[in-house]
């Protein structure tokens, strides 16, 4: 008899927990209980709600993404106009205040306010590294549904777990190209179409860092590792593997210019209409040549690499709340799903969300993968040891292995 | 031998010397408007737009009825004499500084508002040459507005965002009482009286912006050194086919301006300067089109721009 009423109790007292979890778990994440009981740390929780009795102020630094693309002028401010009139509708007590940064201080101005804790809620980042700072970001994935996590399929969902966490709302994405204005070899994947390109008829913009970050992808590496000062043996390996991929173009003579300084001179050679393939070529050059070629110039995809600019969210020294970060991250859920789809088409780019309970079909995603990411742990070891030593490569004309000596003996202090 | 060679040498100097003064003389004299020159009767005849201008006065008044044909024949010397004895001056038919001063006495200055107060804030100047209008503003506002002359189509009035950097008086003759020069890199233009007030209103000049002496009095009084001054007018784009550097002047910068501004990328005042504003302006189309940040404006930068001609 005490045995069964034991039992009982037990599994009461299982019923009694299971049922408190449950009802914690409306109002607060597991996550966040983990973080403020056990881990003890600066955590936001993604169940608080927007009370309707309080005004909230987004704040929305984005750039002049329009700019040479549309022919009217202020194009961004009526995107963020639709977004308001919608936001309004659904969150009266919302309000939006936006500013245009410029592309030369634009990231530099983040930097900076990221120093003095006083970044902005949603900065629409046109690099494709989507952690910027991890102190003031703030993560996406636990705001998400399980369906809206399917929906946003350039994220491996697979790799999202408590410590590796889902930074920004993909609200733009760029499928990499070059451009040719003749005809380029017919092989099917990308490194061989380079691979056969004929002699003097390749100019690359090596300033421009994507290039390497495409090599770097193209050749399978996922990220970028440095441990004690030194990059790991993957990354080291791939590194080389592309500094020998460029150097044989080079001695075959496949670059149209001088290396140089052919970055001078890529565009010129190329529009007036001597054969060359150029790259990398960001969306407002391919957007420009693409209106300047009239069905000319012919895009050559980097297989299926993408470059995904998010919308990256970010709290302030001065916490305004729990209920404020939701706040922020409905505008940025309406900005991704509802109103990326229309600007992607104008910019001619992809959307990054499909809504599968609309009924759309699954697109056919082979090949789709994201063009690798700098981190916060080796932006500084990319800039200061990594940059220089490519751009060395081309400007002094060193070989793979004068570059590699030069990073190996580099004394790195992180 | 010797004597030979320091005199070859001498010869040279002297060829080199006369290849560049000319140019610095010219550089040097005050508005392309240039003096008025004399007109008389002369064979072959002397022909040109003062003599137009002159006929048309002279028709105006009562002189003359002969065709406007830029021509001084006899009937126009037959005319000026008519007018100088009329007007107390010898009657030789030479028109000098002194007959085109009294060829302008009785021409009123409009005088659009009638505000004679000065004005108060920052001013500046803005020249319609559609409208051929000066009106200048205080803090934005418009204060007042003037009649004015600009550039004939063929010598048009220089477009763009230019600063008074000179003020003189009492020049004279064709350039009135009063100089307001401005910083136009590629000649020496500024806004003057006039010795031919009828011509007001016209586009007359030689490009620069001609006023009513009494006018252009009241404004040298107000505005100071550095006021800053928009010509506002037709200018046909050019083709530019050199890579443009920071510290460059001229017609080619002017159009980088324009292009740059057409794109929505401001350069600040479009006054054909590469200036830090020009050159910050190219840097952020470069970061934008992720070029090699420099601030030269390079072929990629040109081509961006739209800006090289066809080969």
């Amino acid at each position: 008899m005490k045995k069964r009423y034991g039992i009982l109790i037990i599994i009461f007292i299982f019923l009694i927990a299971g049922l408190s979890v449950s009802i914690i778990n409306r109002f607060y994440s597991l996550d966040y209980l983990y973080k403020l009981l056990i881990k003890k740390e600066f955590t936001i929780n993604p169940r608080a709600a927007i009370s309707p009795e309080k005004e909230y102020l987004v704040n929305i630094w984005y750039y002049p993404f329009f700019r040479t693309i549309a022919a009217e002028e202020g194009r961004e401010k009526e995107f963020f106009q639709e977004v308001f009139i919608d936001l309004h509708n659904k969150y009266p007590n919302l309000r939006l205040k936006i500013r245009k940064l410029d592309f030369l201080e634009g990231h530099k101005e983040l930097l900076e306010a990221l120093e003095r804790g006083n970044p902005p809620d949603i900065y629409l980042n046109f690099s494709n590294d989507s952690l910027i700072d991890p102190e003031w970001q703030i993560p996406v994935e636990p705001y998400l549904t399980d369906q809206e996590k399917a929906g946003f399929y350039t994220v491996d969902w697979g790799k999202i777990d408590r410590e590796n966490h889902f930074w920004g709302w993909p609200f733009l994405v760029y499928k990499q190209v070059w451009m040719a204005n003749g005809r380029i070899p017919g092989h099917r994947g990308f490194i061989d179409k380079i691979n056969h390109l004929e002699k003097e008829s390749l100019a690359l913009n090596y300033p421009d860092l994507t290039l390497l970050l495409q090599l770097l992808s193209l050749k399978g590496l996922e990220r970028i590792q440095v441990k004690d000062g030194r990059l790991t043996e993957e990354s080291y390996r791939k590194l080389y593997e592309v500094f020998q991929w460029m150097h044989k173009l080079r001695k075959e003579q496949i670059f149209s210019l001088a290396t140089t300084n052919m970055e001078d001179y890529f565009l010129k050679e190329f529009l007036e209409n001597k054969p060359v393939v150029i790259g990398p070529v960001n969306l407002w050059l391919e957007r420009f040549l693409l209106k300047k070629g009239k069905g000319n110039f012919n895009q050559i995809y980097l297989d299926g690499l993408v470059q995904v600019y998010t919308l990256s969210i970010f709290h302030q020294k001065k916490y305004q709340g729990d209920d404020h970060s939701r706040a922020v991250m409905e505008v940025a859920r309406l900005m991704t799903e509802k109103h990326a789809g229309r600007l992607a088409r104008e910019l001619g780019l992809e959307e990054p969300y499909i809504d599968y309970r609309d009924g759309n079909n699954r697109p056919d995603l082979t090949g789709v993968k994201r063009m690798l990411q700098i981190t916060p742990d080796v932006r500084e070891y990319w800039e200061e040891v990594i940059t220089p030593a490519w751009l060395d490569f081309w400007q002094k004309g060193l070989t793979p292995e004068e570059v590699m000596n030069k990073l190996s003996n580099e004394n790195f202090v992180e | 031998m010797r004597k030979e060679r320091y005199f070859i040498n001498l010869i040279l100097i002297l060829l080199a010397v006369s290849a560049i003064f000319p140019l610095e003389m010219k550089a040097l004299l005050p508005c392309e408007c240039l003096e008025d020159r004399i007109l008389e009767l002369r064979n072959p005849p002397m022909e040109g737009e003062d003599v137009l201008l002159l006929q048309e006065r002279l028709r105006e008044l009562g002189f003359y009825s002969g065709r406007l044909d830029e021509i001084y024949d006899v009937e126009v010397a037959r005319a000026v004499a008519e007018f100088q004895t009329e007007n107390r001056l010898e009657p030789n038919g030479i028109v000098g500084v002194m007959t085109w001063d009294v060829l302008g006495e009785g021409i009123l200055p409009v005088n659009r508002s009638g505000k004679s107060k000065a004005p108060k804030g920052e001013l500046s100047i803005v020249i319609n040459t559609y409208k051929r209008t000066l009106t200048l503003y205080a803090d934005g506002k418009p204060f007042k507005t003037y009649p004015v002359a600009v550039g004939k189509p063929s010598t048009k009035s220089p477009v763009g965002e230019w600063a008074i950097i000179h003020k003189s008086k009492d020049w004279g003759g064709g350039f009135g009482t009063r100089w307001l020069g401005l910083n136009v890199p590629w000649g020496i233009y500024g806004i003057h009286g006039t010795n031919k007030p009828w011509s007001i209103g016209r586009a007359a000049s030689h490009g620069c912006i001609r006023m009513h002496n009494s006018h252009v009095e009241e404004l040298f009084n107000w505005v100071p050194l550095k006021t800053r001054v928009k010509i506002i007018g037709e200018r046909l784009p050019i083709k530019v086919n050199r890579v443009l550097r920071p510290g460059q002047t001229g017609l080619s910068v002017m159009q980088l301006q324009d292009n740059l501004l057409k794109i929505g990328i401001d350069s600040g005042y479009r006054d054909a300067r590469y200036g830090p504003t020009t050159e910050r302006a190219v840097q952020e189309l470069e970061a934008q089109f992720a070029l090699k940040i420099d601030g030269i404006a390079d072929w990629n930068v040109l081509y961006l721009l739209e800006l090289p001609g066809e080969k």
